[in-house]
């Protein structure tokens, strides 16, 4: 069967081109040491945690400095061993600061990791639960929702299909690839332990056919489970996106306001799925990612590196700049967001750092809307975002929500295919978060 | 900046960087297309056409098109002016003046493009808020008011001569348009079938008829272009060359449903039809924005001019069927939008109705 995307788009020939240029050829990943870290205590959707060590205090890689009593949040865990230096307020990806924890790397990487791998399969499900709450988990595909959250909200649910979202649809980006490539079988291995925790269901792997050597690692690595399926994915933006890729998938739409474990699937990141094996095999916290580092850098090219890295100091190992810089992005091009400051550290949701210079960087004035309805036909979810924006700019909020401006999932491909150059889906984020706090507002007040 | 650390080489350099704001709204990357690059593409596209009427009516059809762009381009300029907004240069004057050109016959006097674009630019456009604003197609609306001014002169028919020289041309009048000056509508009004010779010189545009809107074959040959390039969708001029096929089709010479080929084609390739399917039935502004819309549309036009055709006063009916199809969008986006993604049940053609 033909898979089809609603709306979204395929590159155009000059950003096929810049994406062929900075295709990363590397069969190794590159690793990178720093000499700090640092970790914030606040990675993802939930409670921020609390540090438990003190300055001058020695500790082990993957030993957990900072935890939270709430569920919905996550355990950090120092990724490198050595003395914390500080704990401090840092700049972070979304130009604020959050509280962070400064440990100097010893390169000893003294830890407590398992040497023989743990037997999951004869584990009960709690005691595994357990293990990938410990080890902090979130999903590594951008939204950063804690794993163990997911797998304790969808008890209560009957899923019948677990999907691996190896799509990587932001452009440029391949960090996903190359775990695909190289670490399939670990991947599997954690779809796996997920499959067990979910009672069975059938597990669909999507995967963009612009990654073939991926798709070839991964369906080596699956032939010997027949509840395992590889689906080739044409390489549209943002076929990656949750619900789209239910779309595609599964031809099953997730109701809005839902999850979609409420239709009975669960998405799970492929390097979320490895860092699952890790934590249940090996103890191992989730303390180290790929991180794609491309655009005009000396050297573009896939970096693992302990989570708490800086910006510039991946850039820096990049060979730096490439002509001179202009602005940096956190993630890919099409949802990345820009940071003032490259003191930034990576966390556990960083899949790339993108750097446009002077001359790749282009500021565009916005020009009258034409309607030629090219946003409408490539909204993934359907939107109809020139009216959204005509309505969110005049002020007429409930036309927002009554197109359902909520809907959004901010993927920008409307701003991308605009020829009028408007920033269609930063006003519609902003329509968006608008009408969710008049909601919120007129909750408060009946 | 604590002591015990020190900011990485990139950092340095990144903070010495101003040329440009260093926070900006995703995605970080754009299409290729833009408004200029459109409207130019779709001038691009005409000019065949335009060079070939030339050919065929003579260089005074040349003059009145430069007289249109001049006009519009210049009271564009002023509105800008008196309304003190910086003037934004994108063609889009441009291609409305050239359209309006093509409208007119041959043998319109200078004022005609004046006082047409004129008030296709200032009244359709800009008092409706400029670009994107027009609630029907501004070169239509400018040619609509033509024809309620200078009736007469704007149906005449002129015939072609080529290359390059005109012959007088005759006043309108439906009695002897239909005896001598035969244009391919008009022998079929007559209840007559078209040759192949007829077929073949209306297609290549050796035929009497408005200036740009002749020869079939240069305008599709723009339209392929435009379909090409992404530019225009093929769904609105094939649906309504379709309806109008099957309109010559069903109210036949003989009868129900005894339309001849020859009836059929020439009503597609003849009196406009292909001008206005491919280049102003497909204005951005003036049409719905869902495909479904924009189908519905398009099936009104085709509707439109096969009644206008087969029952009005004239032998034409593109333009009329355009402008009125123009007044139902507002009305067709009001009603219909797309279901959104997991918004309710399934529903044909994913298609929500707003009331």
């Amino acid at each position: 069967m033909k898979k089809k995307v609603t709306g979204g788009f395929s590159l155009s020939p000059p950003l096929k081109a810049l994406k062929q240029k900075l295709e990363i050829q590397q069969s190794q990943v590159a690793i990178f040491e720093p000499n700090m870290v640092f970790i914030p205590l606040s990675q993802h959707i939930g409670a921020p945690a609390q540090p438990i060590v003190q300055p001058g205090d020695y500790v082990k890689q993957g030993q957990v400095i900072g935890e939270s009593d709430a569920f919905v949040s996550a355990k950090v865990h120092a990724s490198v061993s050595g003395k914390v230096l500080d704990i401090t307020e840092w700049p972070n990806q979304n130009n604020e600061t959050t509280q962070t924890i400064v440990i100097e790397n010893d390169f000893t990487y003294d830890n407590d990791f398992l040497s023989t791998p743990f037997h999951w399969e004869e584990t009960a499900n709690d005691v595994i639960k357990q293990k990938i709450q410990q080890a902090g988990i979130a999903g590594k595909g951008g939204a950063t929702f804690p794993t163990h959250v997911k797998f304790a909200i969808d008890e209560t649910k009957k899923i019948d299909t677990l999907v691996l979202n190896g799509a990587e649809c932001e452009p440029f980006l391949s960090s996903d690839a190359l775990l695909m490539e190289q670490k399939a079988e670990q991947i599997i291995e954690g779809a796996r332990i997920a499959r067990k925790l979910l009672h069975d269901p059938v597990i669909i792997i999507g995967i963009e056919d612009d990654k073939p050597l991926a798709i070839a690692a991964m369906k080596k690595a699956t032939a010997p489970y027949s509840f395992i399926q590889i689906e080739v994915l044409p390489t549209v933006y943002p076929t990656g996106g949750e619900k789209q890729l239910v779309e595609v998938l599964l031809d099953r739409e997730v109701p809005l306001g839902k999850l979609t474990a409420d239709i009975g699937v669960i998405l799970m990141n492929v390097a979320t799925s490895f860092a699952i094996t890790e934590a249940v095999c090996w103890n191992k916290p989730l303390i180290n990612r790929y991180t794609t580092v491309t655009g005009d850098v000396q050297h573009p090219q896939v970096i693992q590196s302990p989570i708490g890295t800086l910006a510039g100091e991946l850039i820096d190992f990049a060979g730096g700049f490439q002509g001179a810089p202009s602005k940096v992005i956190l993630g890919g091009p099409m949802m990345g967001r820009t940071v003032t400051t490259l003191r930034v550290p990576t966390t556990k949701g960083s899949n790339g750092v993108l750097v446009f210079n002077e001359d790749n960087d282009w500021l565009f004035t916005e020009n009258p809307c034409i309607r030629c309805n090219k946003c409408v036909e490539a909204c993934p979810m359907r939107l109809m975002p020139l009216s959204i924006d005509q309505y969110f700019r005049a002020g007429d909020y409930d036309k927002c929500d009554e197109l359902l401006a909520e809907a959004c999932i901010s993927c920008g491909a409307c701003t991308f295919v605009c020829p009028a150059r408007r920033n269609l889906a930063a006003t519609i984020t902003d329509a968006k978060n608008k009408v969710i706090a008049l909601k919120k507002e007129a909750m408060q007040h009946a | 900046m604590p002591s015990y650390c020190q900011d990485s080489e990139s950092e340095k350099l990144f903070q010495q960087a101003t040329k440009f704001p260093k926070t900006q709204p995703n995605p970080h990357i754009r299409g290729n297309q833009e408004t200029q690059n459109i409207m130019l593409m779709v001038i691009l596209a005409l000019l065949p056409a335009l060079v070939f009427s030339g050919y065929l009516f003579g260089f005074s059809v040349y003059f009145n098109y430069l007289l249109a762009m001049i006009t519009g381009i210049s009271v564009e300029f002023l509105w800008f002016k008196w309304i003190k907004r910086p003037y934004q240069w994108d063609y889009s004057a441009m291609l409305t003046a050239l359209l309006l050109g093509m409208n007119l016959p041959p043998s319109a006097p200078w004022y005609f493009p004046v006082i047409g674009t004129a008030f296709a630019i200032i009244v359709i456009k800009e008092f409706f808020g400029g670009l994107g604003y027009n609630f029907i197609n501004p070169a239509l609306g400018g040619r609509a008011f033509l024809v309620a001014l200078f009736y007469q002169q704007m149906f005449a028919i002129s015939w072609p001569d080529p290359p390059f020289s005109k012959l007088p041309s005759q006043p309108f009048d439906p009695a002897i348009d239909t005896l001598s000056g035969a244009t391919p509508l008009a022998i079929m009004r007559a209840g007559e079938t078209l040759s192949s010779h007829d077929l073949n010189t209306a297609f290549f545009g050796f035929v009497g008829g408005r200036a740009g809107e002749t020869s079939a074959f240069l305008l599709l040959l723009g339209g392929a272009f435009l379909i090409y390039k992404k530019i225009i969708s093929p769904r609105i001029p094939l649906i309504i060359l379709g309806t109008i096929g099957l309109g010559a089709f069903v109210l036949g010479p003989e009868g129900w449903f005894t339309g001849s080929w020859q009836n059929i084609i020439g009503h597609i390739i003849s009196g406009g039809a292909i001008l206005g399917a491919f280049f102003m039935a497909t204005d951005y502004a003036s049409t719905p924005s869902t495909k479904f819309g924009e189908n519905l549309f398009a099936l009104g036009v085709g509707i439109l001019v096969i009644i206008f055709r087969f029952f009005g006063l004239t032998n034409e009916g593109v333009s009329y069927g355009i402008l009125i199809m123009n007044c139902f969008t507002p009305a067709i986006d009001r009603f219909l939008r797309l279901r959104v993604l997991g918004e309710g049940k399934q529903s044909p053609f994913n298609l929500k109705i707003n009331v």
